[in-house]
């Protein structure tokens, strides 16, 4: 398990014009301690399928508990904040250790069920400070 | 294809103190399958589904001596770390509550057997220095000590003729 040297940063965008998920992918090689996560809790309800409310302490369990369910007492050890939540989007921003980048988007990725609803984790963003950080979806 | 890499953990069972048995045998209900069984929930526990998939593959008991309580585990070398830490978690095997002993790890079970013969000499001692023998048991391990000696000295000589 090497090192990687220069941190990632990836930011999803949808391509209006031929309807294309796409990632925009920079280096940075300044490393930071915290990394910040724009992350959406979807239900599908662009596609009609109607979701649970989740307010803001859900949403950090079910985060814990796809961490415990992935990595174990390991990944339960796992710290990471909540910074900003909305309950309407269930958009929320993380901040997490950049060592746990790994750990925390594999077990986002992992989580198909809430509540008996099928649902996903959608990572819109993932970025070394709260800077970058759009804040306009969280007023 | 690149040579695939094992370790092999040599592990001894370390009885808690209630159940500890003198100079005696393990519980029937410890055996290689069970002590597999247990190994993996604690895996399980410790690194969850992720530790249980990495660790699977060639996961199997090489040698099991219930006698002296001691196993040699083989996993592949990259996850041997996460059965490692998973090792010293490991309460209960079957119906035997004890704790593990990690004495060895290496590349090669030849190793991890070379290192036992050691071990069990040094474990020897302390058997004889600690536990109250008849005259009887005392002779018999006179006598193949003696036999083991001689084993040993014959099979030198036999290289030196050639």
């Amino acid at each position: 398990m090497s090192r990687r040297r220069g941190k990632v940063c990836k930011q999803r965008k949808l391509n209006i014009r031929t309807l294309t998920l796409e990632y925009k992918r920079s280096k940075r090689k300044v490393i930071n301690e915290y990394n910040y996560m724009d992350v959406t809790l979807d239900f599908g309800e662009e596609l009609g399928y109607r979701g649970i409310p989740v307010d803001s302490s859900m949403f950090v369990n079910i985060i814990e508990n796809s961490l415990k369910l992935l990595f174990g007492e390991v990944g339960a050890s796992i710290v990471f904040d909540v910074v900003k939540y909305r309950e309407k989007n269930r958009r929320a921003i993380l901040r997490f250790y950049e060592r746990d980048l790994v750990k925390l988007w594999s077990s986002l990725t992992m989580c198909s069920e809430v509540g008996g609803k099928v649902c996903a984790f959608r990572v819109n963003k993932v970025s070394q400070s709260m800077a970058d950080e759009s804040l306009r979806y969280f007023q | 294809m690149v040579r695939v890499k094992q370790r092999y953990f040599l592990v001894e069972i370390i009885p808690s103190v209630s159940q500890r048995p003198l100079l005696g045998e393990l519980h029937s209900s410890v055996n290689e399958r069970s002590i597999l069984r247990s190994v993996r929930e604690s895996v399980e526990e410790i690194h969850g589904d992720f530790g249980v998939g990495a660790t699977q593959a060639g996961f199997t008991i090489k040698m099991f001596n219930s006698k002296t309580s001691v196993f040699v585990l083989r996993v592949r070398r990259g996850p041997h770390v996460l059965v490692a830490s998973a090792l010293s978690f490991v309460r209960k095997i079957g119906i035997m509550s004890l704790t593990l002993k990690t004495l060895h790890l290496s590349g090669t079970i030849r190793s991890c057997l070379k290192f036992l013969q050691q071990y069990d000499r040094q474990q020897l001692i302390h058997v004889l220095r600690h536990h109250q023998l008849s005259q009887d048991q005392k002779e018999k391990i006179h006598e193949s000590m003696l036999k083991s000696e001689q084993k040993i000295s014959g099979e030198t000589e036999l290289r030196e003729e050639y």
